[in-house]
């Protein structure tokens, strides 16, 4: 938006009495998201290089736990230093997002090696202190990699646990509580922006990772009883899509006794359905959802992304034979292009919409 | 910056009293007519897409309990079926385009059928470009870029199985760059034409696409330029040639031509990757000390952040000039 369309938007505002004082002056210029994946694929290769400086030029670093801890925590406090000390500056930023990542690199390699393996611990610890950095570190990449992490963590200890299959609902929770809330966060949108693709980028991979076949736990080499099924999870998914219908249905005034509502819930309940035999489908659907409803196209679109993941993936899921997957399929299509004409001719009918 | 990002960031600096309701006066958040359209679109197209990978999924299975004429049947009605609500809904509307979309999947779905029950014996690249050549005349009736994309996607997998089956008299080790060359070729063709094309045709105008064929593109010339700097002895040397030539021709397409961010953004992803692999090369694989592999590797970080950082400045200014 140029600065003509900007004092256009804010005099707009105004007229509505929703501004306070005047028009803020212009921050750095808004980076694209292509651009910022670019720079965050940049670093994790420096990060390489630089452990691998490591590995060979200070050996004895990576030979004690206690010193890749304590050379890992200086590596990201410098680079929190760096942040804090020269925000717009586009080397100093990019060198401390290396020295941060290779320093997380080490940090979790310490931690791995001092605690239990085959425990949920190591993985806790890893998923508090990037929680920790995903909060406190002042950097757009930054927070999206350490929230990204901080859920794939989690999972991983939730798997050690026994309890593999709710980590996708679980993390569901998260990105539904946090985007369907993003106005209230207002205030703090540079630090709940990232955080929130984080955690949505984490939910897609751990929702995924149920297609593997192979059960987290076994290659950890974990021997803890499983105690939550798959089911659990996809239950919680299909819960949080049905909430974020509710909410969504609320904020457009529709109440729960109109018939277009129960119709609206038993559509999306009928969708969200189809996640128990084909994961994914509820959690694609909701970020989607979400997505389109807070304008944010780029979310709507990895959520879209997710879908056609879930729906490729779901060719080589083991569990189920290629006939039941075609059925499922099927039930699905009939149930979207069902959905849809109820939609066009009895939820939304185009006279009623228009006038809305 | 967009609306939304714009008034988020007036909110997080305390000079809007109501994020949501600013976000709704400034058009930024959907109203009911936007839902219908959004929900109709994305319920049309999940459906149509399930329903055809449902038969897709239907035909590999190779379900024994139904006889083979049964299956044909089942497949032709659909496909069948498919171009007729094409025909009946029209070209303009989107459930039309699911139709035809349906229609040229299910295409693929009979032909392996047809190679299932028959065991032709014909190499499994034959099927999808046999598959591409006889739904072309629908893609192109089709006017409708999705389908262009599927219709590119399929020739693009018969190009690969092609040089898996028939990598050439002498060659076998030649036989993944000639597949990346011929790759690289078409996808840059088809970028090319796709931008010409689209500043005449109004439906063609859509930047996802030619952004995908330019990541296949990209992709392609990027894994020879590494091949040629790793296995600089076996392989041919033309990348050196032109990879120089393909950056040239994208930073004067998208810088000057066709503003395009995003694929300024890939190119400067793809010299960082080919410049750390050369530096890889030559400074650190002839070391033989671990004190000098250190020093190489700490030389090749530092280069990585100082190309990535110089990069992003650009970009930057780039978007910066794109919004005066």
């Amino acid at each position: 938006m140029n600065p003509a369309s900007a004092q256009q938007l804010w005099s707009k505002l105004a007229s509505a009495g929703l501004t306070v004082g005047s028009m803020p002056e212009a921050q750095e210029a808004h980076t694209p998201w292509y651009v910022r994946v670019m720079l965050g694929i940049a670093g994790f290769i420096a990060a390489a290089f630089l452990l691998g400086f490591v590995e060979f030029g200070l050996a004895f670093v990576l030979e004690s736990k206690i010193a890749s801890l304590a050379a890992g925590f200086m590596m990201i406090a410098a680079a929190y230093a760096v942040f804090r000390a020269a925000p717009h500056s586009d080397f100093g930023s990019m060198f401390a997002l290396a020295v941060s990542f290779a320093g997380q690199g080490l940090v979790a390699y310490g931690v791995w090696g001092m605690l239990n393996e085959r425990s949920a611990q190591p993985w806790v610890v890893i998923a508090a202190i990037e929680a920790i950095l995903a909060l406190a570190v002042p950097n757009f990449i930054h927070r999206v990699v350490s929230a990204y992490a901080a859920v794939v963590a989690l999972a991983l200890a939730l798997a050690s646990s026994g309890a593999e299959g709710i980590a996708g609902g679980l993390a569901a929770v998260a990105v539904a509580g946090l985007w369907l809330n993003e106005v209230r966060f207002a205030r703090q949108h540079a630090v709940v922006t990232p955080i929130g693709y984080g955690l949505t980028l984490a939910f897609i991979q751990v929702e995924g990772s149920n297609f593997t076949g192979h059960s987290v736990m076994a290659i950890l080499g974990s021997q803890g009883q499983t105690w939550a099924k798959p089911w659990m999870g996809e239950a919680l998914v299909v819960a949080v899509l049905l909430s974020a219908v509710w909410m969504l249905l609320r904020r457009a005034g529709w109440s729960l006794p109109e018939s277009k509502s129960i119709l609206s819930l038993a559509v999306a309940g009928a969708i969200g359905a189809a996640s128990f035999k084909a994961p994914g489908v509820a959690g694609g659907l909701m970020i989607v959802l979400v997505g389109f409803a807070n304008g944010n196209r780029l979310l709507a679109g990895l959520g879209i992304a997710a879908l056609l993941y879930y729906v490729s993936s779901y060719y080589y899921l083991l569990d189920a034979t290629l006939l039941a997957k075609a059925s499922v399929l099927a039930a699905s299509g009939v149930v979207l292009l069902g959905a849809r004409w109820l939609l066009l001719n009895v939820i939304m009918p185009e006279k009623a919409s228009a006038g809305a | 910056m967009s609306i939304r990002n714009a008034i988020l960031g007036w909110s997080e600096r305390g000079a809007i009293t109501d994020a949501r309701a600013a976000l709704d006066i400034a058009g930024a958040l959907p109203h009911a007519q936007h839902w219908r359209a959004f929900l109709d679109r994305l319920l049309l197209w999940s459906g149509a897409v399930a329903l055809a990978a449902a038969v897709v999924f239907f035909i590999a299975h190779n379900w024994n309990d139904l006889g083979k004429l049964a299956k044909f049947g089942l497949v032709e009605a659909l496909v069948l079926a498919a171009a007729l609500g094409y025909w009946r809904l029209g070209p303009e509307k989107a459930a039309g385009k699911a139709s035809l979309l349906v229609a040229c999947i299910l295409f693929g779905a009979l032909l392996a059928l047809f190679g299932q029950t028959y065991q032709t014996g014909a190499d499994t690249w034959e099927l999808f470009a046999n598959w591409a050549g006889l739904i072309a005349a629908w893609v192109i009736i089709g006017r409708f870029a999705a389908l262009w994309i599927l219709w590119l996607a399929i020739a693009n997998v018969a190009i690969v199985l092609y040089f898996q089956v028939r990598p050439g008299v002498l060659d076998i080790a030649f036989a993944s760059e000639r597949a990346l060359w011929t790759l690289f070729a078409f996808d840059t063709a088809a970028l090319a034409a796709w931008e010409l094309a689209a500043r005449r045709i109004r439906w063609l105008d859509e930047r996802w696409a030619p952004r995908l064929l330019a990541i296949a593109g990209g992709t392609s010339i990027t894994a020879l330029a590494l091949h040629a700097i790793l296995d600089w002895r076996d392989a041919s040397g033309m990348a050196f040639l032109v990879y120089p030539v393909w950056l040239g021709c994208a930073y004067a397409v998208y810088r000057r031509f066709v503003p395009d961010l995003f694929v300024l953004a890939g190119g400067c992803l793809s010299v960082i990757v080919v410049a750390t692999t050369f530096l890889v090369e030559h400074l650190w694989l002839p070391m033989s000390s671990l004190e000098a592999m250190a020093a190489a590797f700490l030389f090749i970080a530092m280069a990585v952040i100082a190309m990535a950082a110089v990069c992003g400045w650009w970009l930057k200014q780039v978007a910066r000039e794109a919004r005066p």
